[in-house]
């Protein structure tokens, strides 16, 4: 089920009054409540891939109490490689055989050798990557004894399915969420207008931003060849909106309903396009994911404890990783390598660790040159990379951004890629929403107010927004579904 | 939680209050065409002249004006004389043409590349099907035109009972709920522009019928299901059109008829919810008729 859709707007509602009718009498009920609705949300895309949901919850469930029970810490290893390996098993097999496949089969083929072997028609489950990677933590961190497991299936299960969050995050720790699903939730007044205006703010960076961009980056991309440099500066800059909005709207929304339902889940995106460099863009986007890595992955290989190279390898390792998690194929895998990249430099300088404080405003309205320069230079790395992460293909990547630099075809309009409709609404948008964000970030507004009436304008303007915005025929799924 | 029920009160009432004056500065929000029984056939109220808007933020704002046969045409339907050659084209709401200006309609785009040698008549309106097509042939057009064109697809063909030819009974009476209903511009423009009352209803008969879908739209392809005592309403002189996507090659090599492509060479600005029914969808509609009357013999399969 999309937040997105009719369907949905009939469905929280439905939640939300059961939810708490039910919680007020048992804390139990409550919970087998958010699994049964969570596996009617995941349920309504296919409802054979609840299996998969179900089939990691008993693995790290029962993983976790064989762990409590077994204090040798060999035995302790292998339950732990049984989580890993169900897990990124049902990912790579979902996600990753085919890609693997194919590029095997092509290898093979370069050095003379013919090989057999042909792909699967296999459909990516929902929000796979998401909640494997959740359970998998769980996991991980009762091993490293960070974490009690709980004996509570049910409770488990509803942290594994918890559907505002199920299929595009933010991935959820079992120390943020499951004690907040283990103890009874009371309603509170702040917390559900918060979560209300959190989610419209979602709704209206997702319906009024990034699907009022998609067919333009869509038109663009596809056309690219045929059209001037400005327009495709205009279509990666577009995208690079596009996908923020469309991400991080989701995790707002996801936010907003969890604080519906008197549960706070972590701040996923920090105004990543005012960061002062790529490791502070690295602190602000997709931070349940980045941090997920950290502490996972590029810890465990020696974080930045061993020699300059060691430490250069695991950021490559983890930018590289973070890239192909994203998707099967080669355009994720550069993506991520560009990071690598990008980042090495300040890692090297000691500088990573340099913008940890918020933006602030020095003059007037705007911060210091220095920062406005920096935000701007990190803004165009972080959108180059972009490119790479949209196009279907590295070498289309390649000619788009050679078509960039190509200045001598003066193809198409200079902002406007289409010959028969105007861009207006989209750059007023755009624009508008800039601002907003720039007023956040630098504390000038606030997105939440405690008096009556500014808060009723607002949330109104956001659902005027949001329905005069909203797509006639088809809801635009979101992109994260596809990781 | 009492709180929150009295600020959620306060906040939709509030949204419909922004809502419905934003539908009216900005013109969002259109009226419902006028239907009127003539001659017991569920047609428009003659005389009906005004402004079709479509789309969330109006992309379509066109003008329509019926006729006193209850067609949307800018033209009264008289036995054509022999002057000029006569063309009458059939079919749904593409040939009924609301998301255009009436002036851009079909037949005037046609009459315009027939140097005005030829007057068409168009017999179009939404929700109709091959048993209405069949009635309006018998009725209106058999013997009276020189060509006869009816647009066809592939759940039209399938129909077995009209849409609104001999449907008399399906006209609303202005009930207080109807009266209230056409002065509210935000409620107009969430059902009209939005299809909000046709999506909820696909939620409940798709959705949660688990699995017990229309069994017409779940087995599209079935050629057993045509509806062949419609089609034999038509004389052998009328030609079929069809859009290669609404209509598969199967049924098109079944129906034993003459049959023409809609050739879309013309893109059409859609405005992600306008499918075709655009300007550039009625030009490609005009020049694939055009090149049919101007060369039959060299028609397109």
């Amino acid at each position: 089920m999309l937040f997105n859709s009719i369907d949905f707007v009939i469905f929280l509602p439905l939640v939300f009054i059961i939810y708490w009718v039910v919680g007020s009498y048992n804390l139990r009920l409550q919970n087998v409540f958010i699994i049964l609705s969570s596996y009617i949300f995941y349920g309504w895309w296919d409802w054979r891939f609840l299996s998969l949901i179900f089939l990691s919850t008993i693995v790290d469930y029962s993983v976790g109490i064989g762990m409590r029970n077994n204090s040798d810490r060999r035995k302790k290893k292998f339950l732990l490689a049984i989580s890993i390996v169900v897990n990124l098993s049902l990912l790579g097999f979902f996600k990753y055989y085919n890609f693997f496949l194919e590029n095997f089969i092509d290898a093979f083929s370069f050095l003379g050798y013919g090989l057999g072997g042909s792909t699967l028609e296999i459909i990516l489950p929902v929000g796979i990557s998401f909640y494997t990677f959740q359970t998998l933590s769980y996991s991980i961190d009762i091993y490293r004894g960070k974490l009690e497991p709980t004996n509570d299936i049910i409770a488990f299960a509803a942290f594994v399915s918890f559907f505002p969050q199920l299929v595009a995050g933010p991935i959820e720790r079992a120390k943020n969420l499951l004690p907040q699903i283990t103890t009874k939730r009371y309603f509170v007044i702040k917390e559900g207008m918060d979560g209300i205006r959190l989610g419209l703010w979602g709704f209206f960076k997702k319906i009024v931003i990034a699907d009022s961009l998609a067919p333009s980056v869509n038109h663009i991309f596809a056309n690219y060849q045929e059209l001037g440099s400005g327009i495709l500066i205009l279509g990666a800059v577009f995208f690079s909106f596009q996908i923020y909005c469309d991400f991080s709207g989701y995790s707002d929304i996801a936010r907003g309903i969890a604080k519906l339902l008197g549960i706070d889940l972590m701040v996923n995106f920090n105004f990543p396009y005012f960061s002062r460099g790529i490791a502070e863009f690295w602190r602000k986007w997709h931070i349940s994911l980045s941090t997920w890595f950290r502490d996972y992955l590029y810890i465990p290989l020696g974080g930045s404890r061993g020699t300059t190279f060691q430490s250069i390898r695991n950021v490559f390792v983890i930018f590289v990783v973070s890239g192909f998690w994203h998707g099967a194929n080669w355009t994720f895998l550069i993506w991520g390598t560009i990071h690598a990249f990008l980042f090495v430099p300040s890692f090297i300088s000691n500088t990573n660790r340099v913008y940890l404080d918020d933006l602030r405003v020095a003059n007037y309205f705007l911060p210091a040159l220095k920062e406005i320069v920096l935000i701007i230079k990190t803004y165009l790395l972080v959108t180059i990379a972009w490119v790479f992460f949209r196009a279907p293909t590295v070498y289309e990547a390649m000619d788009f951004l050679n078509c960039i630099i190509d200045w001598s075809s003066q193809k198409g309009t200079f902002l406007n890629p289409y010959d028969n409709q105007p861009l207006f609404k989209e750059y007023f948008y755009l624009i508008a929403f800039i601002a907003i964000e720039y007023l956040l970030v630098t504390n000038t507004i606030s997105l939440f107010s405690k008096k009556l009436v500014p808060s009723l304008i607002v949330d109104a303007t956001f659902i005027l927004l949001i329905i005069i915005n909203s797509p006639i025929n088809n809801d635009f799924s979101f992109i994260y579904f596809q990781f | 939680m009492r709180a929150l029920i009295k600020y959620l009160t306060l906040l939709a009432a509030t949204s419909f209050l922004f809502l419905e004056i934003a539908t009216r500065l900005l013109n969002l929000s259109g009226h419902a065409v006028p239907a009127k029984l003539i001659t017991e056939d569920n047609l428009y109220v003659p005389g009906t002249d005004s402004v079709w808007i479509k789309g969330g933020l109006g992309e379509i704002q066109s003008h329509y004006s019926i006729n006193q046969q209850g067609f949307n045409s800018l033209i009264e339907y008289h036995v054509p004389g022999m002057e000029k050659l006569s063309i009458a084209i059939i079919g749904d709401s593409y040939i009924e043409g609301f998301h255009i200006s009436v002036e851009n309609s079909i037949g005037r785009l046609l009459e315009s590349r027939l140097k005005d040698e030829a007057i068409v008549h168009e017999y179009g309106k939404s929700s109709g099907n091959i048993v209405d097509f069949g009635l309006i042939y018998q009725k209106h057009i058999k013997g009276n035109y020189d060509y006869c064109f009816v647009l066809i697809s592939q759940q039209d063909l399938k129909q077995t009972k009209p849409g609104f030819m001999t449907r008399g009974d399906l006209i609303k009476p202005l009930n207080l709920q109807r009266r209230i209903y056409n002065q509210l511009s935000s409620v107009r423009y969430l059902n009209i522009n939005h299809k909000l009352r046709l999506k909820i209803e696909q939620v409940f008969n798709e959705k949660l019928s688990f699995g017990q879908t229309d069994k017409l739209d779940s087995d599209s392809n079935d050629v057993d299901q045509i509806n062949t005592d419609a089609i034999s309403m038509f004389d052998s002189s009328v030609v079929f059109l069809y859009e290669e996507d609404r209509l598969s090659h199967e049924i098109v090599n079944q129906l034993g008829r003459e049959t023409i492509r809609i050739n879309h060479d013309h893109l059409p600005k859609d405005f992600g919810f306008d499918h075709h029914w655009n300007l550039n969808g009625r030009i490609n509609c005009a020049e694939t008729i055009l090149q049919y009357v101007s060369n039959p013999t060299q028609r397109i399969k």
